[in-house]
């Protein structure tokens, strides 16, 4: 291997800056002198880390030139992978703004808390670009590692710390899976770099073709565990319940994203030859995921549960477009199309569902935040506000035109019918219709005549309030002006073929 | 040469003004404003008043050829090969309009703090208003059809909303939702107009199809399939003698029909009355109801290659202007007999639309903006004064006590009878010459037969008018006794935009002073030289002098006598009427009834689609909401069954997962 040369480096920076950031949001936390220098600083410092990231990326010259792929083909920034990062940097920064009144409330404001969610966002850009299994499995790890302890940050929380456990068993197992998917793919091609699977998957035949067929089985598993696709999902509604709030809000974000923006990688990249084993395994997944997840969700009284189901309902949805674009015989352009389709599907998912999480944090009837139907009722009338912005995420996520999720609905549907998966299309739609009733559950608890138990006061600090604002901005911009970020999703995509 | 300076990024200030003071004042007004709400909203028509005349001084600043601020202000939708921008065209005609709109506006914003005052709702008011001086910019500075259908819907809710705006009325809110409804009638002809534009260019921009027709370029209509020239395109037949042309533009018609109250949709204008007065200046008579006319001036391209549809536009335009006059004329309540005379006014412009005299039309849309808000303002000077009332038949004499209002209202009507020189005078004689000297290949019976009902229209509007003006001004006073103790002048608040107005109704007219007067008298035609870029040239007809100017002369002369027998009717026999109504009975009911026109839709349209409804009700009860509540039923239990599973016991999760691979493997293996 020839000596690294500082140009090598460039594509890193922003990943570098981001880890740098934790590790001094780490040092303040142990070194601050008091408590509340360190709850001050920390999330400051991990701001800039996030913020600074982002003209970074923009330093390389990616889109206009060729990528060049940095470490011999392991890592690469392209147009799709600056795409996702922006994104992932966009999740760090609502998470870091959710969770300083949530830790200040707890009384838990310490610096590793901000590194760790650092270190994730870290591990989430890692999967965005790498081009070999190991750093694949590297930056899912990163970022599985980090959440552990960050679900069972309120150690003194007998729910957190068992959600953790649980999260971090179900995790490993799922992580076992995923090892043995890409041992098997190892198996097959000789190589661990995308290139090399290529290479092999082209011209696979007879028993090679049957390991093949396993190892995509394992791979569906253990990124599936992250998507929470069904029947890798139970572990979401426990562990985001028990977790704390501003922790579920990243945790059914920022593992979804990586996950999604993985497994698009991999299919373009690595294993375009196994379509026809992936197109209908996942096309079963994802009427099981978006059905189980609505139906589960309409009987479920606790809100952070019933969005858990919801997330694990949307990530069903993400999963028809993935479908629609490795359809066999579909044409490069629908194939784009889908995909675009599915990034800014992600995009408005992260608003709609980081800001739905971020409500419950602005509400603290009692000495606990805002979790249950009851919590919310009556909430029109007292923090008006609040409800507003709730109803905006609620109508995203329900997907009522002029917001997000409406638009983004309406391509991954319209991407599935023109690549021919009417099945999709249809069951996509029956459940877009049921998920409605128990959304709207909730908005009409917002607007409950008789009122709740308890006078919520506000809890939320300037941070929490700006993150929801921004974040319904967001979803009201891109439901009326889809055009420019869908545009960048497209020419995103476009950089992997 | 200013040019090039900062000056189309103004464009979008005029409607984000009012829009920002309609937001503010909705948001702050009812805990902070609240009395002084008004200040905002005044501010921002001012504002946006001054923004137009800044652009429109530039624009005059320009060579007539290259009179055009276009500003395009992002991609709005993009999807295949149909692409439409957020753009904003600042034109002559859209100039002319947009002066009207934020002018008139801005002094009817002024009138209405006099009015509205202590009205509960006062901030809801001004919010109400600043949306509509938002919207209406957007309608008429669209430079693309789509966003002018944007700005079409916004002044159509703002309308809904101030009909409605005093709502614990029950007739208020009725008469709100009829607008609403009658509206959305129309707009469904407009969408399909659109889509058919849509389909035949591929774009819905002004300057793009405009370019298209001109050039007769060569499109591929999505339901051809193949390429032709558009003219060829407008003229294959769509089946029943319509052709593709003529089938887009009337659809746009209709739905111009709608907006501006002509037969078959304008029985919702004279209901609008319901809200409060300066809405009914501003939105119902000055502004929002001319959009149909500026709609088919926009498109005058396209409405000159169909002259079968020219055709139903004057027909329309005729039938109404004679209607809506017949009906006027036994109107009891002062605000009715305004909204029968602006629908009978707006049938004027059509019918000179229908002329493809699109400059006359604008023309007296300018004019009659002027007058008849004006009127309306006064009429509500006088309901003012007299504790709402508005039965003509309850006033009279009311010239002594409210000098300001019943000269301006004088001015005003004279504007509307068309009396030399006020405004209506050159407006109408212009669309009235226009029409006997048109001709229409596809009803060449058709102008001569027009001219003559419009002929009758104007003595009836003059008699209407005068009879207004009489009654409410003149002869003996029957104000109720304790209502009369206290009539007074309204405030100055109120009396100035009066003023205003009627200095404009007055000499309003001597912008466009065109045909035989204009060469007789000097007058440069200012106005049709002005919008002749857009609209094209107005022939200045000298060969026919003397027979505009007998049209001329008739048409005052008829007016004159109009006047005197309104004069001997309702000043000097006040019993006459009563026993001309008792000896005419069955005209009387009739006109009264306002021809039926309600009872008949009521029975052809209403009552079927209540039938209609209260069966699909039924069905979507028993049958629909059975079959929904079941699969209610049914997700419940499953969501019961699902969530049984979901107990929390780790191991079950790791089995789930177990069992959920071995199956797929299963599956994968075994097929």
């Amino acid at each position: 291997m020839e000596a690294m040369t500082l140009p090598d480096l460039r594509e890193l920076i922003p990943e570098a800056t981001i880890s740098i950031s934790a590790l001094i949001a780490i040092l303040v936390g142990a070194l601050a002198r008091n408590y509340s220098s360190a709850r001050r600083i920390a999330p400051a410092v991990a701001l800039i880390g996030l913020v600074a990231a982002v003209p970074l990326m923009f330093a390389v010259p990616h889109a206009t030139t060729v990528p060049t792929a940095r470490f011999e083909g392991v890592f690469v920034a392209d147009a799709f992978a600056v795409c996702l990062k922006l994104l992932f940097s966009a999740v760090g920064v609502i998470a870091t703004l959710v969770s300083v009144n949530f830790l200040e409330a707890e009384r838990q404001a310490n610096g590793e808390y901000y590194g760790l969610l650092l270190l994730a966002v870290v591990g989430m850009m890692l999967t965005a670009s790498a081009r070999d299994v190991v750093l694949l499995f590297l930056g899912l790890e990163v970022l599985s590692l980090s959440t552990y302890v960050l679900v069972g940050y309120l150690r003194k929380d007998p729910h957190s710390t068992e959600s953790a456990i649980k999260y971090f068993l179900l995790s490993s197992f799922a992580t076992a899976l995923l090892l043995y998917g890409l041992s098997l793919l190892y198996g097959i091609s000789g190589g661990t770099s995308y290139a090399a699977i290529r290479a092999a998957g082209a011209h696979l035949s007879g028993d090679l073709r049957l390991v093949a067929m396993l190892s995509v089985v394992f791979l569906t598993a253990g990124i599936g565990f992250k998507a929470t696709l069904v029947p890798f999902h139970m572990y979401a509604p426990d562990v985001y319940q028990g977790a704390p709030g501003c922790v579920a809000a990243f945790l059914a974000v920022g593992p979804k994203l990586a996950a999604f923006g993985a497994l698009i990688r991999l299919l373009v990249e690595a294993m375009p030859g196994f379509a026809s084993e992936w197109v209908p395994l996942l096309t079963v997944v994802s009427i099981l995921t978006m059905t189980i997840g609505n139906l589960v969700a309409l009987s479920q009284s606790n809100v952070k549960r019933m969005l858990a189901y919801s997330s694990i309902a949307h990530a069903g949805y993400m999963l028809i477009g993935i479908v629609a674009a490795f359809t066999p015989g579909v044409t490069a352009d629908v194939r784009s199309q889908a995909l675009a389709a599915v990034v800014y599907y992600l995009v408005a998912y992260t608003f709609m569902k980081m800001g739905a999480f971020g409500i419950l944090l602005s509400i603290k009837p009692g000495d606990r935040f805002a979790e249950t139907l009851d919590d919310l009722r009556g909430l029109g009338r007292r923090r008006p506000l609040a409800a507003a912005l709730l109803l905006v995420f609620l109508l995203s996520l329900i997907g009522i035109p002029l917001t997000a999720g409406f638009t983004a609905k309406f391509y991954v549907f319209s991407s599935a019918i023109s690549a021919g998966c009417y099945t999709l299309a249809i069951a996509g739609i029956l459940n877009a219709v049921v998920a409605a009733t128990y959304y709207s559950r909730i908005a009409i608890a917002l607007y409950a005549v008789e009122p709740g138990r308890g006078e919520p006061y506000a809890a939320g600090g300037i941070s929490l309030k700006v993150a929801l604002a921004a974040s319904a901005i967001a979803i009201l911009l891109l439901g009326i002006f889809p055009g420019r970020v869908l545009e960048t999703a497209l020419q995103s995509v476009r950089s992997l073929f | 040469m200013l040019g090039t300076g900062p000056i189309p990024e103004l464009l979008p200030v005029v409607p984000a003004l009012p829009f920002a003071a309609a937001l503010l004042v909705a948001l702050v007004g009812p805990k902070y404003l609240q009395g002084r709400s008004h200040a905002l909203s005044v501010a921002a028509a001012a504002g946006s008043f001054l923004i137009s005349a800044v652009l429109f001084v530039e624009l005059l600043g320009q060579n007539a050829e290259s009179r055009v601020i276009h500003l395009t202000l992002w991609r709005w939708i993009a999807s295949g090969g149909f692409e439409t921008h957020v753009g904003f065209l600042f034109d002559p005609l859209s100039a002319v309009m947009c002066l009207v709109v934020t002018g008139v506006g801005f002094l009817i914003h002024v009138y209405s703090i006099g009015y509205m005052k202590d009205d509960p709702s006062y901030f809801r008011f001004f919010s109400y208003l600043s949306l509509f001086l938002g919207s209406m910019p957007v309608l008429v500075l669209a430079d693309n059809f789509l966003l002018l259908f944007v700005g079409w819907e916004g002044v159509g809710l703002c309308s809904y909303l101030l009909i409605g705006f005093w709502y614990e009325k029950s007739s208020a809110s009725a008469a709100g939702l009829k607008a609403f409804l009658v509206n959305r009638i129309g707009d469904a002809g407009f969408l399909l107009g659109l889509a058919g534009l849509a389909a035949v260019f591929g774009t819905l921009d002004f300057g793009a199809i405009h370019k298209a027709v001109d050039t007769n370029a060569s499109v591929t209509p999505w339901f051809a399939g193949t390429s032709m020239t558009v003219r060829d395109c407008f003229a294959s037949p769509l089946g029943l003698g319509i052709t593709v042309g003529t089938a887009i533009t009337l659809a746009l018609f209709f739905g111009a029909t709608g907006k501006s109250a002509q037969v078959p949709l304008y029985v919702w204008l004279p209901d609008a009355m319901e809200g409060p007065t300066p809405v009914s200046a501003l939105i119902h008579a000055a502004t929002m109801v001319t959009a149909g006319v500026y709609l088919l001036a926009r498109a005058h391209f396209l409405f000159a290659l169909t002259p079968v549809t020219l055709a139903v536009v004057l027909g329309v335009g005729t039938l109404t202007a004679v209607i809506a006059a017949s009906i006027a004329v036994v109107q009891r309540d002062i605000k009715r007999v305004l909204a029968y005379s602006t629908v009978s006014q707006l049938g004027f412009m059509f019918a000179a639309a229908g002329t493809g005299a699109f400059t006359a039309a604008i023309f007296h849309l300018v004019t009659h903006a002027f007058f008849k808000a004006l009127l309306f303002l006064g009429a509500g000077s006088v309901m003012h004064a007299l504790d709402n009332e508005t039965d003509l038949f309850r006033m009279g004499g009311l010239s002594k006590k409210l000098r300001v209002t019943s000269l301006t209202f004088l001015v005003g009507a004279a504007a509307l009878v068309g009396l030399p020189p006020f405004a209506g005078f050159f407006s109408k004689d212009e669309i009235l010459f226009r029409v006997i000297s048109t001709t229409n290949p596809s009803a060449p019976w058709l102008p001569q037969a027009c001219y003559a009902v419009l002929l009758v229209t104007s003595a009836l509007t003059a008699f209407y008018t005068a009879r207004m003006v009489f009654l409410a001004f003149y002869g003996t006073s029957r104000v109720d006794s304790h209502v009369a103790a206290h009539v007074h002048e309204s405030p100055p608040m109120m009396t100035l935009p009066l003023a205003a107005l009627a200095l404009l109704a007055f000499v309003g007219g001597a912008l466009g002073v065109s045909g035989v007067l204009g060469v007789r008298l000097h007058a440069p035609d200012f106005v049709g030289r002005f919008l002749e870029p857009v609209l094209g040239a107005t022939s200045q007809h000298a060969d026919s002098e003397g027979a505009e100017l007998v049209s001329m002369a008739a048409v005052v002369g008829i007016a004159l006598v109009a006047i005197a027998l309104a004069y001997f009717l309702y000043v000097r026999h006040l019993d006459a009427p009563a026993k001309i109504a008792d000896a005419f009975s069955g005209a009387y009911r009739a006109l009264s009834r306002k021809l039926y026109v309600d009872e008949v839709y009521d029975w052809i349209v209403v009552r079927p689609v209540g039938w209609l409804s209260r069966l699909g009700s039924g069905v979507d009860r028993y049958l629909v909401d059975g079959i929904v509540n079941a699969t209610g039923v049914v997700a419940h239990g499953f969501s019961w069954l699902l969530g049984r599973l979901q107990n929390g016991d780790l191991q079950l999760y790791g089995l789930v997962i177990g069992i959920g691979i071995a199956v797929i493997l299963f599956s994968v293996l075994v097929r």
